[in-house]
């Protein structure tokens, strides 16, 4: 976590001590008033969270009610945590030339054999059919001039359900601002003074990662250009990278039903819950544990009677049956019965008691 | 993680007069003895600067990179426009000249790009155009002006450079399959070009090109700093 935004440095000039904001690329000397520029910086940006905590858990708590009702009431939230994420937003040029050939096609109409009337007989040319001929090829020289910017997660967000940005994995994120490309709108430059609340996470992916993965991304992008050509040759080169830091606002909801621990992401910008695990309520699950209380209900009569004599008492008759071999033969049958019903109850509880966003 | 590697004074290092430019810049003009720096990780780097053009209303001062390379073609070969299939034209069908069978090699020219070192988006459309219209320009004369919007830094002009010398191969009245070729840059340095601001875009004058504003990148700060604006 980004605990100290400021850097300590010294004046080139006088000595004296530079303030460094985390993000910031120029300064001025504050006993000076030199103009200082900071090597190796990166601006630092902040999408500053439009929702307040209040707003958060109202958001889980209309979650919570949409699946299971009682929920809320049965719940025990802990205090939101706003977490701002990092992004990296890289931009640079591509530029160069795709060369290939581009296969020519002519439609032709071409007579199709027709069964005739008779059922024997095949008529050729009652009717045609368009085909596609390739008739030869014709080469091309694509010139490729984009100007292209991409979004990559700096931190890992699958802990919390949501997928990374790279070119290798998620092209979008449902329900944030930040997509695959655009800049959000919204932006200010982070200021620790200012942007306060929150935690900020550290990015994990490096900046040469991190442009790696984006010049990666932009050179699919660009041998768009290429599309239908066989026998391709590329020639792109990347230029005028520039490269921010961007934080977006993610509130992380805890808390507990029946004391099971459950966790919701809000999004800080919409207020919308973007993931989440939430209790489901009741389900099938009661209705099979009053089936098996039922047939116990029935069984524990006769099996006391059992035990106490030793014999099935058949009334509307005369005769008594010893069968202590059957009593056995029920009771291990039981056993096994309930034991089955309480492991499936235990594998619905899992699974199905569990709503997932 | 973003990490501050050194502190420089934005001052020119010959005569310590305080430097300006834009938040992304990495070229700095000093405008009281008209030399260059270029911002590194090493610091400010001395780069060899002439200034072309004349002075006056609307005309900005852009940084250009003036790349003079070696350019060795090691392979260069080419496809005829269009081949027939065998099916459709069995006396006109060459394999090889489908596959591209006009080979050439071992070129070798010094040749000199220019490359613009504001970030644009037709960089390379302009640095072929450059290098066929040959802009007449004249010397400048007068005190240093104002140049704002270098952010383009070397390493990415030879990279340019290179794509221009494949382009100018493209640009060729045959049609190129593919090419092997290598560009080693002999010297690398600015040149100060006084553009005019016109309606559409930066016109070089002379050379009959326009950098449009839309694919400039720093276009509005760049006019703000020279006290311009266009809509």
């Amino acid at each position: 976590m980004a605990e100290s935004p400021f850097v300590t440095m010294k004046c080139p000039a006088c000595g004296g001590a530079l303030y460094l904001r985390e993000g910031e690329t120029h300064t001025s000397c504050p006993s000076c008033d030199s103009s200082v520029l900071l090597t190796g910086a990166v601006g630092n940006y902040v999408l500053p969270s439009e929702v307040d905590s209040t707003q958060a858990l109202r958001a889980v708590r209309r979650a919570m009610e949409s699946g299971w009702k009682d929920s809320a009431g049965r719940s025990r939230v802990s205090r939101p945590r706003l977490f701002y994420v990092p992004f990296w937003h890289i931009s640079a040029q591509v530029q160069g030339y795709v060369l290939g050939l581009e296969p020519e096609v002519r439609e032709e109409e071409q007579p199709r054999p027709v069964e005739n009337p008779d059922g024997q007989s095949m008529s050729v040319f009652q009717s045609t059919r368009t085909v596609k001929r390739r008739v030869g090829v014709r080469a091309v020289e694509r010139e490729v001039q984009l100007r292209g910017s991409v979004n990559v997660s700096a931190a890992d967000l699958e802990p919390l359900g949501i997928p990374n940005l790279s070119s290798k994995a998620q092209m979008s994120l449902e329900g944030m601002e930040i997509q695959r490309n655009a800049l959000p709108e919204g932006l200010e430059v982070f200021d620790s003074r200012v942007h306060a609340d929150g935690v900020f996470v550290d990015p994990l992916v490096s900046l040469s990662e991190a442009r790696a993965d984006a010049e990666e991304y932009l050179r699919r992008l660009a041998g768009g250009a290429g599309r239908g050509l066989e026998q391709q040759w590329r020639y792109l080169v990347f230029t005028g990278r520039r490269d921010c830091l961007i934080y977006y606002p993610l509130w992380v909801v805890g808390f507990a039903v029946d004391g099971r621990p459950y966790r919701a992401v809000v999004d800080g910008r919409s207020g919308r819950v973007l993931r989440g695990r939430f209790p489901a309520g009741p389900s099938g699950s009661r209705y099979i544990a009053a089936g098996a209380a039922a047939l116990w209900a029935f069984a524990i009569p006769p099996l006391v009677n059992l035990l106490a004599t030793g014999t099935l008492d058949y009334r509307s008759g005369t005769a008594s049956l010893n069968c202590s071999g059957v009593l056995l033969l029920i009771a291990g049958a039981l056993g096994i019965g309930t034991w089955q019903v309480l492991r499936a109850l235990d594998r619905m509880e899992s699974r199905g008691g569990t709503r997932h966003v | 993680m973003s990490e501050v590697t050194g502190a420089v004074l934005l001052r020119c290092g010959e005569c310590l007069q305080e430097l300006s430019g834009l938040p992304d810049d990495s070229i700095f003009l000093c405008r009281n003895c008209g030399r260059a720096w270029v911002s590194g990780d090493r610091g400010l780097t001395r780069v060899g600067v002439s200034l072309w053009g004349e002075a006056g209303d609307g005309m900005v001062f852009l940084p250009f990179w003036r790349v003079e390379a070696d350019i060795t073609v090691h392979e260069r070969t080419t496809r005829r426009r269009s081949v027939r299939t065998p099916a459709t034209a069995p006396r006109d069908y060459d394999p090889l000249a489908e596959r591209g069978l006009q080979t050439e090699s071992g070129r070798r020219v010094l040749r000199s790009y220019l490359v613009p070192a504001v970030v644009n988006g037709r960089a390379l459309s302009i640095g072929v155009k450059l290098r066929s219209s040959r802009p007449d320009l004249v010397p400048y004369e007068g005190s240093t002006p104002l140049m704002v919007g270098g952010s383009v830094d070397a390493d990415d002009a030879v990279e340019l450079s290179r794509a221009i010398a494949v382009g100018e191969e493209v640009a060729r009245s045959d049609f190129l399959a593919s090419l092997d070729i290598e560009l080693h840059p002999m010297e690398v340095d600015l040149m100060g070009i006084a553009c005019r601001a016109g309606e559409r875009g930066f016109e070089i004058p002379g050379a009959g090109i326009a950098m449009r504003y839309a694919d400039t990148e720093d276009r509005a700060a760049i006019l703000k700093r020279n006290g311009l604006s266009r809509d």
